[in-house]
């Protein structure tokens, strides 16, 4: 449908050749690089051959598949296409087929070849298809919103698409559009403005109505491909409810005038709180649509809705008929007026049954139904004389509605279709098009039926190219393109079997219409005229870069490879505000395209490209709270970001090559001028001073540091995301929470402290388990919903400390130490002193010693962690003996000084400190770990009684 | 909506009853009790999981979030003005509180039983206190402990959930169990087979009584009487028993697929309820439960019990009777509409309900995820059903008011159906085996407050599901809720 036609007396050489330094000899005249586009586009190399080694320069588009094409069109059209190619569709690639031959065997010809075609899946079928007018206006939206009008010519004025259909239709009738004036030309067409890119958007759609219906024009929507494999007409991404809505707005000209006999029901759609109604009579429908059954289907979404579905039911036989009817929330079945099912209510999925006699044949049916708010379920089954439990089939409702007619189709008579198989062999129409079906190809070959293009060089260019040849197309060139294409045969001795990259990319970007959206090298874009079309999703204020579909200049060295094949090949993308989509075209068509912009686009140079960057800071730069503030403008993890609605920071480091991040960040202007990506360093000044001292380098190292970690990355403080709302923040005070812990236990408290160290105590097993630094911790999987998740802190730092205990009771002070906790290893839980906003105190005993252990948060020498204190209590003097502690930390133990350690765990690195109570020196003869005998004291207010006080720091 | 868990596989019994729509009368009548929301502290998320009143008027309230907040001025003539502080956090799931003599508090954690002190007397608790941890958690979020109750002895009594689904630190003993913990805080398991058993307590006389949900192996939700040995159906934690802290016989291998009165008549420890509760039109999911103990302060139903539902949103009454040993009785709709399902209940020392609700995210009836409400009431008797008690050859049925006789005499004004459920590992049970009851004769008390069906067909480990249709007080007023369902266990002789 998207043919290439620039044929305008347009500067080839310019569109097509631009800046980029080409070989001498492609730097012809226009007509030569006209010529040559012609020459691809029309196919020519399909009868006339060429050297091997020209065969993928000059290689055509695959011209439409017709094995099912009978499915698709009506056979009356096609006849008259055939007759008129041009005329039909004047930008199209069809050639006149039949013009060689005489004036009766042309209507002859065309009739067969009509006959032949429908025979193939067809003929089109004629049932009536029930529309809306809730379907035709969302396809109206959805025509002039997704992309089409970026090929296609719009069907109507922007500013007529805020009326609704029936009263924009009303405006237009009472003032008529003035008759396109074929003098008035295109001012921007002019050369050296847009480069002359400026395609004419071909396709004249209202000529659909007699071509096609609206199922075949559903399917060719979704799968355009499939059909037409050359990506000429690319795969919109749509729904198949989209599909249909748009297939049924191209078509609506063949809307019946008066209500015709449609299948389904018609359905009114209702917003609001039905709760309190007893049925829906009363309230006032929103809009109108139509359901194959009684179902909710995706007539409509959320909560609080209402649905009316009226029309005829039609019972196969009379007696006694079962009716079940189950919904989520209320439901109720009326037939002929009565009221014989009643599911009303809020509530869960609850099915509702009556039986009642029918008599055979129509009667009235209605069915309400009502959601509030939760789980939707809406079905209506039946059972009776001769049907048992179903689902109420489509087949049994009918109403009276908005009905679409298709073309008149008949099947052809064998005869015809047999002499149209052959005719569609003799025309040669089988170098072009595939059938999917076994054709006598004896009389000609379509192949090489022409002579070698090579041949035709200096020839007086009769032959098809006038109609001059009894037998082939012809093509009806006007005398400039007759002039270029002979210009271009006429150099063909010497053509390159390649053209250069940018060149071949450039070219490929007309022929498939890319440049009708992307700029790249100075041409293409939006044009002026359809820039209203391209909107922005509502709330999305990103300006033109909301809208408009992005520059490639240097899309190479923007993204990674990956993303760019994921965008073009796969449609990955990563603009969901923008209402345009980006159209797939084919991996086999435009597959080769993304290595081609990395190979031609170099990458972008970075500052330090080997310094790690801070990702704790990065996170913190993301967010609002002393950072940069990019959560204002940018989503991430698909939350919302506070304000506009620009790229997905989780996105960003699988897409984005880090040379182009950072250069963007520098200085957003340069790298694309109309951005509105805010300037975060303004004359080298971060917008963040305090963090990494404002030093811009360290700033954009730790943002793509934590962007490397995609939707994995922590948070970014400020933004609201679900997970937020349980995010504790010890910002007053400590805070606590008891807590599934993954490789700990089912009985931990998290403790977070305002000094950003952290911990989990393990309450079962009275042990220190975890410490932590940052971020505290996100209580969202144990207090949503059913919850009970295992939880892991959410901070960064993280040391895990051994699964062992740090008391025992020992035969001899350098014994194995116990593998045993808690209760097996002789612990006794006793509970804790808590005080709201305090550190709590942990209470147990080993044998019979008491223990209390604390941890207070310390600072000392810019590294945080904790002074972890115990507190012992014998009941007598024997009770503590033997009594040893071991603090070990885990990991490689190293000593620094006297009564200073160093552990390795993982990454981190932990200092061990000690402080009251201790021996400098621990106990020898247990190589690599610290151990200590507790000495017990008398206790200065009862000597009766003794005890013990020791207390070390942890920094990391 | 969203199905409770414990309605993930059957919802209701579709196939069976259709039940008649219900009369808006029970709907639309005047509430005889006054409802009020009471206002929560901003921006907080109080999902109230327990209650208990101390220091006289105040109340506690604990959140399945772990905290506990005290409330002052919820019995004050403008509740609305009530004010709310915290005074605990890091507790897991507490879902029950016990006000002690000494002014310290029970709670009960998942993984302990805890005491809650004072120290220094300025109204925020100081310290935790493991009373008991001798049962184990696997992690699993379903592992609730409810309680808890003190008995007549002074130990205290809890009931635990089973686990559904992944238990990521091992499945633990005594889930499903009524555990007593002594003076000693040692553990004792009483009673096995529980499912989800998220109501416990006491009654006047002493007896020991939990809620059920409905699920597998629970036909339909109950009440049941909690004796030490008794079985009460649920076989995931019966493993438990061959441990030798079980000090009773074990329950046996649970037969599956047998009708509830065959089943306690198979299984010599199968405890059968006290009351169920129909499907749907009792509530799904009963929890917590109080005795009317105010002296007539909140109506004609003292010594009845009141049940909160977590589905439902209302509140439903029991009135209970001890038949041969058994004690048994009806349950009869109270009061719907709720803000938000309700899991604990407690009585004001005015005499009114405070009603703590959360939906625990499994989405409820109402409008509200969590709340707390208060119903008091406004003096206004409304025409019920005041107690539906058996009779060896029927029921005599007591009202709240003097009705009209002309209705109540006539044999066919009263509708009695009778079903019982199935014991299998099916989610929940469908009403089976039903009957139609056949009224012989009505005769009226003299006060013309009660009168005394005969009934032809009962069956002993049936529901009696009694709806009378013609009923009308002496001022000619229809009945509120015309249905009562009480599960004759035992036939009087």
């Amino acid at each position: 449908m998207m043919g290439v036609g620039f044929w305008k007396s347009s500067p080839w050489a310019v569109l097509l050749l631009g800046s980029a330094v080409v070989p001498a000899q492609d730097q012809g005249a226009d007509g030569f690089v006209m010529g040559e586009e012609l020459l691809v586009q029309s196919a020519c190399i399909n009868c006339h051959e060429v050297t091997p080694a020209l065969q993928g320069r000059l290689q055509a588009a695959t011209a439409p598949d017709l094995s099912r094409v009978g499915a698709r069109l009506s056979p009356s059209w096609m006849n008259k296409f055939l007759h008129n190619p041009r005329g039909l569709r004047p930008h199209g690639n069809m050639p006149n087929m039949l013009a060689g031959l005489s004036a009766e065997e042309r209507d002859q010809a065309g009739l067969e070849l009509a006959g032949f075609l429908s025979s193939l899946g067809g003929p089109l079928a004629q049932e009536v298809h029930a529309t809306s007018q809730r379907s035709i206006e969302s396809g109206r939206q959805l025509f002039h919103s997704v992309g089409c009008v970026a090929c296609h010519r719009p069907l109507e004025d922007f500013l007529d698409l805020e009326l609704s259909l029936e009263d924009a239709d009303e405006v237009r009738r009472a003032e008529p559009e003035p008759a396109d004036d074929p003098s008035q030309t295109d001012p921007l067409a002019v050369p050296g403005i847009l480069g002359g890119m400026l395609a004419p958007r071909n396709l004249d759609l209202p000529a659909l109505v007699p071509m096609t219906s609206v199922t075949p024009l559903m399917e060719f929507l979704l799968d355009p491909l499939s059909v037409r494999p050359s990506g000429l007409m690319p795969d919109m991404g749509l729904t198949r409810s989209e599909a249909e809505d748009i297939a049924v707005y191209l078509l609506r000209g063949q809307l019946a005038q008066e209500p015709v006999p449609s299948p389904g029901l018609a359905v009114d759609v209702l917003k609001g709180n039905f709760s309190k109604f007893k049925d829906l009579s009363e309230p006032m429908a929103e809009s109108q649509a139509w359901a194959s059954k009684v179902a909710i289907g995706n007539l409509v979404s959320g909560d609080y809705f209402g649905l009316r579905f009226q029309g005829s039911l039609e019972i196969p036989a009379a007696g006694e008929w079962t009716f079940h009817l189950r919904s989520d929330d209320g439901s109720q079945l009326w037939i002929d007026g009565r009221s014989v099912l009643n599911n009303w209510g809020v509530h869960g999925a609850i099915t509702k049954q009556a039986s009642f006699v029918l008599s055979e044949g129509s009667h009235q049916i209605e069915v309400h139904y009502f959601e509030q708010g939760g789980g939707v379920a809406l079905k209506l089954e039946w059972e009776g004389p001769g049907v048992s439990l179903e689902e109420v089939p489509a087949s049994a409702f009918s109403h009276l509605g908005f009905g679409l007619r298709p073309p008149l189709a008949e099947a052809a008579e064998p005869e015809l279709v047999a002499r149209g198989s052959k005719r569609f062999v003799s025309l040669g129409c089988g170098a072009c098009h595939t059938t999917g079906t076994e054709l006598d190809q004896s009389p000609l070959v379509g192949q090489g039926v022409g002579p070698p293009l090579a041949s035709l060089a200096g020839s007086s260019g009769s032959g098809c190219l006038t109609g001059g040849a009894a037998r082939g197309p012809r093509w009806s060139f006007d005398i400039e393109k007759h002039g270029a294409l002979k210009e271009f045969l006429d150099e063909l001795g010497s053509l390159k079997p390649e053209l250069a990259p940018e060149q071949r990319l450039a070219r490929s970007m007309t022929r498939l219409g890319c440049v009708h959206c992307h700029r790249r090298a100075g041409r293409g874009g939006v044009h002026p005229w359809d820039r209203d079309y391209f909107q922005a999703r509502e709330g999305a204020d990103l300006g033109d870069e909301g809208r408009l579909p992005p520059s490639l200049d240097g899309v190479g060295g923007k993204l990674k490879l990956e993303a760019l094949q994921g965008v073009m090949t796969r449609g990955e993308g990563v603009r969901p505000y923008m209402t345009t989509r980006m159209p797939q075209f084919g991996e086999q068509n435009i597959g080769w395209m993304a290595e081609a912009f990395a190979a031609l686009d170099p990458d972008l140079p970075r500052s330090q490209a080997g310094a790690e960057g801070h990702l704790i800071l990065g996170v913190q730069l993301l967010g609002t709270e002393d950072g940069l503030g990019c959560i204002q403008c940018h989503d991430f993890a698909g939350y919302p970001s506070l304000g506009i609605r620009a790229v997905d920071l989780g996105s960003m480091g699988a897409r984005i090559k880090p040379g182009w991040f950072e250069a963007l960040l520098r200085d957003p202007r340069r790298v694309n001028m109309n951005t509105r990506m805010a300037e975060l360093f303004v004359d080298g000044k971060s917008l963040a001073p305090d963090v990494l001292e404002g030093d811009p380098a360290a700033q954009i190292r730790a943002v793509w540091q934590a962007l490397s970690l995609g939707d994995g990355m922590p948070t970014p403080p400020g933004l609201n995301t679900p997970d937020s709302a349980f995010e504790l923040r010890p910002s007053q005070g400590v805070v606590t929470c008891g807590v599934f812990m993954r490789d700990m236990s089912p009985r931990t408290l998290v403790v977070g402290f305002p000094d950003f160290v952290h911990y989990a105590f393990d309450m079962q097993n009275s042990r220190l388990g975890r410490i932590w630094q940052g971020r505290f911790f996100n209580a969202r999987g144990t207090w949503e919903g059913r919850a009970g998740s295992l939880e892991m802190p959410t901070g960064s730092k993280l040391i895990e400390l051994p699964m062992r205990t740090v008391f025992a009771q020992l035969d001899t002070p350098d014994a194995p130490w116990p593998e045993t906790l808690g209760r097996e290893a002789g612990i006794e839980v006793l509970g804790r002193q808590q005080t709201l906003g305090a550190a709590p105190v942990f209470r147990y005993r080993i044998g019979g010693v008491r223990v209390e252990e604390t941890l207070q948060p310390v600072q000392r020498k810019g590294r945080r962690g904790f002074v972890r204190s115990w507190t012992l209590e014998a009941e007598s003097a024997d009770a503590g003996r033997g009594l040893i502690l071991r603090p070990m930390p885990g990991g490689e133990l190293s000593a620094l000084a006297s009564g200073h350690w160093q552990a390795e765990i993982g990454s981190q690195l932990l200092e061990i400190h000690l402080g009251q109570g201790f021996a400098q020196v621990p106990l020898t003869g247990v190589e690599g770990e610290l151990r200590w005998p507790v000495v017990f004291q008398p206790l200065e207010d009862d000597p009766e009684r003794f005890g013990a006080t020791l207390s070390m720091e942890l920094l990391w | 909506m969203i199905c409770l868990l414990w309605s993930l596989a059957l919802l209701g019994n579709p196939q069976l009853l259709v039940g008649p729509p219900v009369p808006t009368s029970e709907i639309q009548a005047d509430e005889p009790w006054l409802l009020e929301t009471l206002p929560l502290p901003e921006g907080e998320v109080l999902e109230i999981s327990a209650l208990a009143i101390w220091h006289t008027d105040r109340v506690l309230a604990a959140t399945r979030r772990g905290e506990i907040w005290e409330v002052e001025g919820v019995f004050d003539k403008n509740a609305l003005d009530c004010s709310w502080r915290k005074v605990m956090e890091g507790l897991q799931e507490p879902l029950g509180l016990l006000v002690q003599k000494d002014g310290s508090v029970l709670v009960i954690q998942r993984g302990e039983l805890s005491r809650l002190v004072d120290e220094n007397g300025d109204g925020v608790f100081d310290s935790v206190e493991t009373i008991c941890d001798e049962w184990l958690v696997g992690g699993n979020y379903h592992e609730y402990n409810f309680g808890p109750v003190r008995d007549r002895d002074g130990d205290l009594w809890l009931t635990t959930n089973r686990a559904f689904g992944s238990q990521p630190f091992g499945a633990p003993k005594w889930r499903g169990f009524a555990l007593r913990i002594d003076a000693d805080g040692h553990m004792h398991p009483e009673c096995s087979g529980l499912r989800s058993p998220a109501g416990v307590g006491i009654a006047p006389w002493g007896d020991l009584f939990y809620t059920d949900n409905q699920g597998e192996w629970v036909g339909a939700s109950k009440l049941s009487q909690l004796i030490p040995g008794a079985f009460y159906g649920h076989p995931f934690g019966v493993a438990s028993c061959d441990d030798p802290l079980w000090p009773y016989p074990h329950p046996g291998e649970t037969p599956n697929r047998v009708l509830m009165p065959e089943a306690a008549k198979m299984l010599p420890h199968f405890q059968m309820p006290a009351v169920w509760f129909p499907y749907d039109e009792m509530g799904r999911s009963p929890a917590g439960f109080v005795f009317d103990q105010t002296g007539g302060r909140f109506g004609p139903y003292e010594g009845q019990m009141f049940v909160v539902d977590q589905f439902s949103a209302e509140v439903m009454r029991v009135f209970l009777e001890q038949v041969d040993g058994h004690w048994q009785g009806a349950c009869f709709p109270f009061r719907k509409g709720l803000s938000c399902g309700a899991i604990r209940v407690c009585w004001g020392p005015d005499g009114s309900m405070l009603i703590g609700e959360t939906d625990r995210g499994w989405a409820s009836r109402g409008s509200e995820r969590f709340g707390l409400e208060r119903l008091s009431w406004t003096g206004v008797v409304p025409f019920e059903m005041q107690q539906v008690s058996a009779l060896s050859d029927g029921f005599h049925v007591r009202f709240t008011r003097a009705f009209d006789p002309a209705g109540a005499a006539d044999t066919e004004s009263w509708t009695i159906d009778s079903y019982t459920y199935m014991l299998h590992s099916d989610y929940g049970s469908p009403e089976v085996d039903l009957a139609k009851c056949e009224v012989l004769g009505v005769t009226l008390d003299a006060d013309h407050m009660g009168l005394r069906l005969k009934v032809d067909g009962l069956r002993e480990g049936y529901v009696h599901e009694i709806r009378p249709s013609r009923m009308r007080s002496s001022e000619g007023v229809a009945l509120q809720h015309p249905r009562a369902y009480y599960t004759l266990v035992r036939i009087p002789r």
